[in-house]
């Protein structure tokens, strides 16, 4: 443990010699990204647009932070807020036991929703510390394949919960492969009724 | 051959120049003889109604046949030459007469009565042209209506929404719709309750269904009409599966049954029980079973517990805590007509077998209609079966082949909106600006007023001008003579049409449009069941000077210098292209094998497999499965039986919960009178709501030339009235003719009529005249739903209908409305 602090700090010192700022950053995934452990195993994936905390870098990788709330009962899924499901993280079995847990909570309909954070590492060239950089893609999505059937239905026309369902329900019709498809929802819900 | 090399010189030759100029085809205009019989050709197209292979004789259409994929096409595609050449087309571009003389100042009286003269292209062009900006510059682009709802055709191109969205977005903006006359009500309710719309969405495979379901119940719902028609191309598939549910009634494995007012063709075919209600009262009735499930703790309470949110407060309704009123089935039968004991049994029979509800969408175009579906959702809830294969609810198994299972096929995209330019222009600065899509009439008469929306305030706009692209709201709108009211007051109405529709009639300038038969276009066969992409080739040379909508906008755009931004410097066949390409890009990525764009092209389609995982699709089995890696779309991620979200809007029409609600007319209320009849307006057998009205196909089905109307014999009698009378159908919003129906396949106490006969007024423009042919929109009222979705109210209506005496009037509004030259 202390090794590890020790290296981190080094590697900050570094880092800020170096003149590049390596300490806590909001930093957000442009694609669908995997996240890997330390050595390399596979342990979920991130959503474009998703909050990250990037904590450290070492060659084209970054450490990054996922904090959000997971239902109770299903660790599998990280999503943004207690009762808002925007999904930040969609985690594999082997990495349930990396999950930070915190103490939980309920929501205005009693389910229990528990603070989750995960670390591990994403490809650097993935990543940008602007949002609205991500959002480009939806937004062009949007304006091409909503509204050549039907009229589109503006964003704010919809909550943060109901876009996901809303996109799978369309997604075959407006041709939409898995990652567009991320990337549709996630610019739908960050810009829905309720988004906060 | 030489005539077919002449025709493929001349098609090259407008396709190229069609970028250049806007070369006038004027050769049809001039030259209406056809050509040699042998000089042949057998191109595929496709309609509404279905895909087929367009045949032409000397350069005219002239027959169909169907298409090798479609094992149930229907009659309706044999109607289609008689729409091309009908002498409804338009097919000139034409100028109301006063409005050519004094411009948006003319006498606004005069539509309809007005005679219009002919004029040259670049005049009609200029004129809108010029028109839209003036309002655009004057008013701000919320003074401009381009809403513009209906069916038009089909084609991922010609779509002419879309296109004249895009060319009034480049313009500026404009006001637009939200949601639509079909599901009105479940689009916004359904959202709060299971977070998703359900209407548009694939249901439970039809397979699953002939398997596993014990009880198939339709609820104000006849598919066996209703399929033939889908928005993009019907595949038909669900006759299919039609055909093996009545042989499995037959044997007695699956019992098929109707809640319906009326014994409608689906009915008639299965011949199953029926129970017949009394209109708009659906909503009691389920109450009725849910207290009679409650009552006896019957009901899925686990289901409820694990799976909903909201029981108690909804128990606290159902077992009149709230009101003092128990909604037993006794108190049903008070309201709905069915009685106690049927209630009962109907209740304990789906709870005991497997049990889907097919409902409609009829029932929600009534007032209060949020609240059809979302009491059937929580009666299926306490059900418990939602999730299992061939239970719970299914929201669109009427329309356009709903639970045909879905092929491994590409999406198909078509023209947008989406305006891909560097330049700063009118459409940078504007934000989208909807009306929910029935209040458009109400928001023209009523500029200022306020109206509550799904949570949110709308104040109303000043429209001054309304753009209409490939609909008829002179038909598919209620209550006539209101509208007719509120048309006056607009400055100025511009309309897109290849037919003398009612719309166009009142139209100040109408630009004539082709039809699919005589344009090139993509689309794709199913709008469930993905099947194939089909290649609409021109078959025939535009109608008189009729032009594709893609060309009229684009030559507008051109008058503003906004020709680039409108389109993109492609060329229709160009833009199919795109689209193509990027359908078989996904291909490439989905593993899914699809010819080159030239091959497709040729070939005519490209047919796609459905997979064997497609028919055992299961809506809601995810959800089941796991409700909390898979929850619903509501804030609680479940089911909401109560929605805080709804409940929050604090609106005293639409509360926190389903119930029921008194509509503003129906059988058992203070207004209706002894003899008092409900009139019900369901969508046609032979039409397409108003579309083909103007050939043969209604000689099929029409009564002494008028639309028919279903009346009980008991009804009847009591009026006169005998089987072929011309009737005088009226209330205190209109009157229309029709022909009567005796027959006891209507209940008594119900009119039948169905939507989309067009308006062909006594006297043309006159608010309050009669109908002289069959407009059933003269009786309908024009109110929201409620403050939640502010739907249409089609099937709230009463009427009273009498034996004509007077002088029969000759139906005019097949033919040409009054026209000059200049």
């Amino acid at each position: 443990m202390k090794q590890d602090v020790g290296s981190k700090a080094l590697l900050c010192i570094s880092a800020l010699l170096a003149g590049s700022l390596l300490n806590a950053a909001d930093v957000f995934p442009k694609t669908t990204l995997e996240l890997t452990s330390e050595s390399g195993e596979i342990l979920g994936s991130i959503t474009p647009g998703s909050k990250l905390t990037k904590l450290d870098e070492k060659n084209d990788k970054s450490l990054v932070m996922v904090s959000g709330w997971s239902a109770y009962g299903e660790e599998s899924v990280v999503f943004q807020k207690i009762g808002q499901r925007v999904v930040y993280a969609l985690l594999k079995p082997n990495a349930f036991k990396n999950i930070e847990k915190g103490k939980s909570q309920t929501d205005d309909y009693d389910a229990e929703w528990i603070p989750s954070q995960i670390k591990g590492w994403v490809k650097n060239s993935d990543l940008t510390s602007n949002q609205e950089d991500v959002w480009k893609e939806g937004a062009k999505l949007f304006g091409e394949r909503c509204g050549s059937c039907h009229q589109a239905h503006p964003s704010d026309e919809f909550t943060v919960n109901q876009w996901p369902n809303i996109v799978k329900a369309m997604k075959d019709r407006a041709g939409l492969l898995p990652e567009q498809q991320w990337q549709l929802t996630k610019y739908m819900q960050a810009h829905a009724k309720d988004a906060k | 051959m030489k005539n077919s090399s002449r025709r493929e010189f001349l098609k090259t030759s407008l396709l190229g120049s069609a970028a250049v100029v806007g070369s006038v085809n004027t050769l049809n205009a001039v030259d209406m003889a056809s050509g040699p019989i042998l000089d042949e050709s057998q191109k595929y197209s496709a309609s509404h109604f279905g895909a087929f292979k367009a045949h032409t004789k000397g350069g005219q259409f002239t027959g169909v046949s169907d298409f090798v994929d479609d094992k149930f096409a229907t009659p309706m595609i044999q109607a289609l030459p008689s729409r091309t050449y009908s002498p409804t087309r338009v097919k000139y571009p034409y100028v109301r007469e006063g409005y050519l003389k004094n411009g948006h100042k003319s006498d606004t009286s005069k539509r309809g009565s007005e005679k219009f003269i002919r004029v040259s292209w670049d005049e009609a062009l200029d004129l809108v042209a010029k028109e839209v900006m003036r309002v655009q510059n004057t008013y701000g682009y919320k003074s401009i209506y381009a809403g513009s709802y209906g069916w038009f055709c089909v084609g991922k191109l010609n779509n002419p929404q879309r296109l004249m969205n895009r060319m009034m977005k480049i313009a500026g903006g404009y006001v637009g719709r939200t949601g639509d006359y079909s599901t009105g009500a479940a689009q916004v309710i359904m959202p709060h309750v299971l977070g998703t719309n359900e209407v548009y969405e694939q249901q439970t495979s039809w397979d699953m269904v002939l398997k596993h379901a014990k009880n198939v119940v339709f609820w104000g719902a006849d598919p066996m009409t209703t399929n033939q028609i889908a928005w993009e191309i019907p595949a038909h598939e669900a006759y299919g599966y039609m055909n093996e549910l009545k042989k499995l009634s037959d044997a007695k494995k699956i019992n098929v049954m109707s809640v319906d007012p009326v014994a409608n063709d689906t009915q008639r075919y299965f011949e199953g029980e029926h129970i017949r209600i009394r209109p708009n009262t659906d909503v009691a009735m389920m109450l009725g079973m849910a207290h009679h499930l409650y009552a006896t703790k019957m009901y899925d309470q686990e289901f409820i517990k694990k799976y909903t949110v909201g029981f108690k407060q909804f128990e606290q309704y159902l077992n009149g805590a709230t009101d003092n009123t128990p909604k037993t089935p006794e108190w049903a039968e008070r309201i709905c007509g069915v009685s106690a004991n049927t209630i009962r049994k109907f209740a304990e029979k789906l709870m005991k077998e497997r049990s889907i509800l097919m409902a409609g969408w009829a029932t929600q175009r009534a007032d209060h209609g949020e609240q059809f579906h979302w009491m059937m959702v929580t009666l299926c809830a306490m059900i418990g079966q939602i999730g299992l294969p061939g239970g719970g609810f299914g929201f669109s198994y009427h329309y356009a082949g709903g639970g045909t299972p879905t092929a491994d096929a590409p999406g198909l995209t078509g023209i947008s909106t989406n305006i891909v330019s560097d330049k700063e222009g009118p459409w940078t600065k504007y934000k989208p600006f909807n009306v929910p899509a029935a209040k458009a009439f109400d928001m023209i008469a009523n500029p200022g007023k306020k109206i509550q929306f799904n949570g949110k305030e709308i104040v109303y706009p000043d429209i001054k001008m309304i753009y209409w692209a490939g609909g008829n709201p002179m038909h598919h709108h209620q209550d006539r003579n209101a509208m007719l009211k509120a048309w006056k007051k607009l400055e100025t109405v511009i309309v897109h049409e290849p037919h003398w529709t009612s719309t166009a009639r009142m139209a100040d300038i109408i630009l004539p449009t082709t039809t699919e038969i005589e344009r090139n276009d993509i689309e794709r066969i199913g709008d469930y069941s993905s099947t194939h992409f089909l290649a609409l080739q021109k078959a025939v040379e535009p109608v008189g000077e009729s032009k594709d909508d893609f060309e009229i906008c684009r030559e507008i755009c051109k008058r503003w210098g906004y020709e680039k931004e409108f389109a993109e410097n492609k060329t229709p066949m160009q833009w199919l292209e795109q689209f193509y390409s990027d359908a078989l890009a996904q291909g490439v990525e989905k593993n899914i094998s699809i010819p080159k764009f030239n091959e497709f092209w040729k070939m005519g389609y490209v047919k796609f497999e459905t997979p064997q995982s497609a028919k055992e699709y299961v809506r809601h089995a995810d959800f089941r499965e796991n409700p909390m890696l898979n929850p619903l779309g509501t804030p609680s991620g479940k089911i909401e039986i109560f929605s805080k979200v709804v409940d929050g809007f604090k609106y005293e029409d639409c509360k926190g919960h389903p119930m029921w609600f008194e509509p503003a007319e129906w059988l058992g209320s203070r207004k209706a009178k002894k003899s008092s009849l409900h009139l019900l307006s369901p969508h046609p057998k032979y039409r397409l709501h108003s579309q083909l009205s103007n050939t043969w196909i209604r000689d099929l089905y029409e009564v002494n030339g008028r639309e028919p109307i279903w009346i009980h014999p008991e009804d009847a009698k009591k009026r006169g009235i005998k089987n072929g009378d011309i009737v005088r159908v009226f209330n205190e919003r209109g009157s229309t003719l029709a022909g009567a129906i005796v027959t006891n396949a209507t209940s008594e106490g119900v009119l039948r009529m169905c939507e989309g006969g067009w308006y062909d007024p006594m006297e043309p423009g006159k608010i309050g005249t009669m109908c002289k042919h069959g407009d059933v929109n003269q009786l309908t009222i024009d109110k929201g739903t409620s403050s939640l979705a502010q739907a249409n109210i089609a099937n709230t209506a009463l009427a009273e209908i009498e034996k004509y005496t007077g002088a029969i009037p000759e139906i005019t509004v097949f033919e040409e409305p009054k026209t000059a030259r200049k």
